[in-house]
């Protein structure tokens, strides 16, 4: 396939039903408060699903180089950009005609990776995907790996270090 | 509609792992894993798990429900009724890809009956599988997590397991 940009990548993804074609040499990448998989690679373009504990949040943070969208999935995740929270926990009540929650499918805006987010879990934990388009001279890993921010825990900081060696 | 957990699975794997996770559902947690259903359609659904790496569980089973294990990803092995598991080759922990850049055994099913007990046992690299399940009609549906007999798999899986 051949995507000239993230937002064409990440339409893509959408419209053909999130295919999995996890790429072998990944490993689950952990955190104490998420585990992902890379579900999809071609080329500079992946998504990674991210599965997170309830009642858990992440430290402000940033992924410099990489091109992010995020897809809501499951749960009930909300987000801050820049210290700008925003609570979407309404939204994950009712489901809507599909069974899924009302956002399930939502696109961020792509964001950047010189500003700051961070995610909360609520009772619920919650599930997202990660839509990214990586710089052709950057080995592909997981946004977990190329995080700029305190790390979540010091099992994080550690992974960091090992797999940017 | 499926007439059993093998309609359903080939379904599912045929139509390309379609993902509709039901709203009220949330992320299931043990020690080492987390899973989430990711389809759920009548009394079939999908629940896909990512395992923690370097782990094994207790043996277990999870009574009344029918399920296939599908290997997606990672360095997972098993048993199922104490017996390794024949069709497990050694090669799910080998540096070997399909032309798509898959681990070789992609796709690869697994099936359990209600009856067997089972491990999950993990290499360096955890692992993703969903498995397919059947849930007859007196089990209110959640995850495999919960409906769990059999020595938890830490303390923590220890306050979800909740079997009928």
């Amino acid at each position: 396939m051949n995507w000239d940009t993230l937002e064409e990548f990440a339409e893509w993804y959408k419209k053909e039903g999130f295919p999995i074609r996890p790429p072998f040499e990944d490993p689950v990448y952990i955190t104490d408060i998420s585990y992902s998989y890379v579900l999809y690679r071609e080329g500079q373009y992946q998504a990674e699903l991210y599965l997170v504990r309830p009642n858990t949040s992440s430290p402000d943070h940033s992924h410099p180089g990489i091109e992010n969208i995020v897809m809501v999935w499951g749960g009930d995740v909300s987000t801050s950009q820049n210290g700008k929270f925003t609570d979407l926990s309404e939204y994950y009540k009712e489901p809507n005609s599909s069974g899924t929650n009302k956002l399930f499918g939502m696109q961020s805006e792509k964001l950047s990776d010189t500003g700051f987010h961070a995610l909360f879990a609520g009772n619920k934990g919650g599930a997202f995907l990660s839509l990214e388009k990586w710089p052709g001279d950057k080995k592909m890993t997981s946004v977990t790996i190329e995080w700029n921010g305190d790390a979540v825990d010091p099992g994080h900081a550690e992974l960091i270090k090992n797999e940017r060696q | 509609m499926w007439a059993n957990i093998d309609e359903f699975t080939s379904w599912y794997k045929n139509n390309g792992y379609p993902m509709r996770p039901p709203c009220e559902d949330p992320i299931y947690v043990t020690d080492h894993s987390l899973s989430a259903i990711t389809f759920r359609e009548g009394r079939y659904q999908v629940e896909l798990y990512f395992l923690g790496t370097n782990w094994e569980t207790p043996n277990h089973a999870h009574p009344g429900i029918e399920y296939r294990i599908i290997y997606l990803n990672g360095t997972v092995t098993g048993t199922k009724n104490k017996q390794k598991m024949m069709d497990i080759p050694d090669y799910f922990y080998a540096d070997m890809k399909n032309p798509d850049g898959t681990n070789i055994g992609f796709g690869t099913i697994w099936d359990f009956s209600e009856s067997d007990d089972h491990t999950v046992k993990t290499g360096p690299r955890g692992g993703l599988i969903a498995i397919t399940q059947y849930w007859p009609e007196h089990l209110k549906m959640s995850s495999q997590s919960v409906h769990y007999v059999g020595e938890p798999i830490g303390p923590e899986h220890a306050t979800y397991i909740k079997t009928d």
